[in-house]
């Protein structure tokens, strides 16, 4: 099956400020994929360098979709948002004057078509929203803001979500909240690449992950097979873990 | 005892256009992040526009839709021409002011040149007056007022109910969330220069009208106080800039209320302007609507 993005010899970075290096990931149609590494290796960079909001420098990105192929390196966000694509930063992820309704109508901007009718459908799934529709996104909570965030994502009616930390500053049950709606897309066939600074919490789940390093790719494997991996384990999580199977490192510093 | 009413009649007209003035500029405030200096003289470009269609025998009603188109079509193209390239070579605050600056002088002679420096005024009966029991207002003014009110209501409606009010609004909170979240930020600029250009060319117009005559110099008079009124509302927010500008026309006019010693002449009148807003800023500096999160 081709891969629906597919990412290859991407060079990125702010400014002059390089980032990335030459990183290449693909996610298959209705996987889940993880990446991970330790602070600084441009995980984050890798997600905004899809999502046009970094420059890119060299290398290509391309999405598929529908047995469609494009050449998306580069887009802003609006023209990705509209074909199918959408993104959720790490922090300052609501628009805090806005209301939580106003928040979700505004993830319809670039498919306006039915929007209050998907907005109801969301609701179901995330109900507690449905209680401060008209209260500013600025007073929720922080477990609230998240799951909004996500929900704003999803009324653009997505088929690939990049999430950057979902679990950045959450406290435990916020953090069991955002990964239970996670699952449930994964459930419902949503393509998914997450940052993680967590790394057990998102391997644990993820079908495919990578490991960045420096703005380069270092391991990559299913997720499950990397938790596993000693390299991995003593380098990334901190070690303490019961890594007795080394597994393969596909895809080392190219 | 008819003099208070007839002030406070005079104060709401004079509030209403300072108010919609108000509006556009803190609108740009708030979502380009720029001090248009030269909004003074989008209202003086939109009021000869006006006058220029009735020269040609065309009504008022005429006029007034020329002077909005002409003045959104006129922000809308400096935006192109203009602060488009100005963004993109990342001016600064400071910069964007000075050009801003410079731009208010360019439109204004280049208004003189055209026009020439004498008085002008619209073909419409200074001298006729409705009484509307204690007071009388002129047709120019009930023009004003009434002309205002829809503009405020379109106003309203345009950034709390519309997709694209609504997108106004996200991208003054956080630009760079806009943007994530699908809202094409070019349009939105685009959008931003057309309302605060249509609203710009209506202020013109009307004050104009409420004049009686008016030259060149017109728009750049009234920066000033149209200024005051978005402070005084808190910056950047589209509902302060109009309560701003209500109660800035109101202060203005009341203060030649001769009850209060013998009222000052009206020629100091912007000078009360701007005691309201030291005042103000004195006492309240985040202005009248600043207690609540940075909303619109």
């Amino acid at each position: 099956m081709l891969p629906m993005l597919q990412v290859t010899g991407l060079s990125a970075g702010f400014e002059d400020v390089p980032v990335l290096d030459g990183v290449s990931m693909t996610a298959t149609p209705g996987s889940t994929v993880a990446i991970v590494g330790p602070n600084g290796a441009g995980k984050s960079t890798l997600l905004k360098a899809v999502y046009g909001l970094a420059r890119v420098r060299s290398g290509r990105v391309v999405f598929r979709r529908d047995g469609a192929e494009h050449d998306i390196t580069g887009w802003p966000p609006h023209r990705l948002t509209a074909l199918g694509l959408n993104y959720v930063p790490q922090t300052d992820n609501v628009f805090a004057a806005l209301s939580v309704r106003e928040n979700l109508l505004l993830g319809a901007t670039a498919r306006p078509r039915q929007a209050l009718a998907r907005m109801e459908r969301l609701l179901v799934e995330f109900g507690p929203l449905r209680t401060v529709l008209d209260r500013p996104a600025g007073a929720l909570s922080g477990g609230q803001r998240q799951s909004l965030a996500v929900a704003r994502a999803l009324m653009s009616e997505p088929v690939l979500l990049l999430l950057d930390e979902p679990s950045a500053g959450l406290a435990p049950s916020a953090v069991g909240t955002v990964f239970g709606h996670l699952a449930r897309l994964r459930s419902e066939g949503l393509t998914i690449v997450i940052v993680e600074q967590n790394a057990r919490l998102v391997l644990a789940r993820a079908d495919n992950a990578y490991v960045l390093e420096g703005g380069r790719n270092r391991y990559e494997g299913p997720g499950p097979e990397l938790l596993q991996d000693a390299r991995v384990v003593e380098l990334y999580l901190g070690g303490g873990a019961h890594a007795t199977t080394p597994a393969t490192p596909a895809a080392a510093d190219q | 005892m008819s003099e208070l009413p007839q002030l406070i009649v005079d104060g709401l007209v004079s509030g209403a256009v300072l108010a919609i003035a108000a509006v556009g500029v803190s609108l740009v405030y708030g979502i380009l992040h720029l001090v248009n200096f030269a909004h003074g003289d989008y209202l003086t470009f939109g009021a000869y526009a006006g006058l220029g269609v009735t020269a040609l025998g065309l009504s008022m009603v005429v006029a007034t839709v020329v002077a909005v188109a002409a003045t959104a079509a006129l922000a809308v193209g400096l935006q192109l021409v203009l602060w488009g390239p100005v963004r993109r070579r990342r001016a600064g605050l400071l910069s964007s002011f000075i050009t801003a600056i410079g731009l208010a002088l360019v439109l204004r002679h280049a208004i003189f040149l055209v026009v020439g420096a004498g008085s002008r005024a619209y073909p419409v009966d200074q001298f006729s007056v409705e009484r509307l029991g204690p007071v009388r207002v002129s047709i120019s003014q009930l023009i004003a007022i009434s002309l205002s009110i829809v503009a405020i209501a379109v106003i309203g409606v345009l950034l709390a109910r519309t997709s694209i009010g609504r997108s106004m609004r996200a991208f003054a909170d956080n630009p760079e969330l806009a943007a994530v979240a699908g809202v094409d930020v070019g349009r939105i600029v685009l959008a931003t220069w057309l309302v605060a250009g249509a609203l710009a060319g209506l202020a013109g117009e009307l004050q104009g009208l409420i004049q009686g005559a008016f030259d060149p110099n017109m728009g750049w008079n009234l920066l000033l106080p149209i200024f005051a009124a978005v402070v005084l509302g808190t910056i950047g927010n589209a509902y302060g800039a109009l309560l701003g500008g209500f109660v800035l026309g109101l202060v203005m006019e009341l203060s030649t209320w001769s009850v209060l010693g013998g009222g000052i002449p009206a020629s100091y009148k912007y000078v009360v302007a701007f005691l309201a807003l030291i005042l103000m800023l004195l006492v309240r500096p985040q202005g009248l609507l600043g207690r609540r999160a940075r909303a619109l």
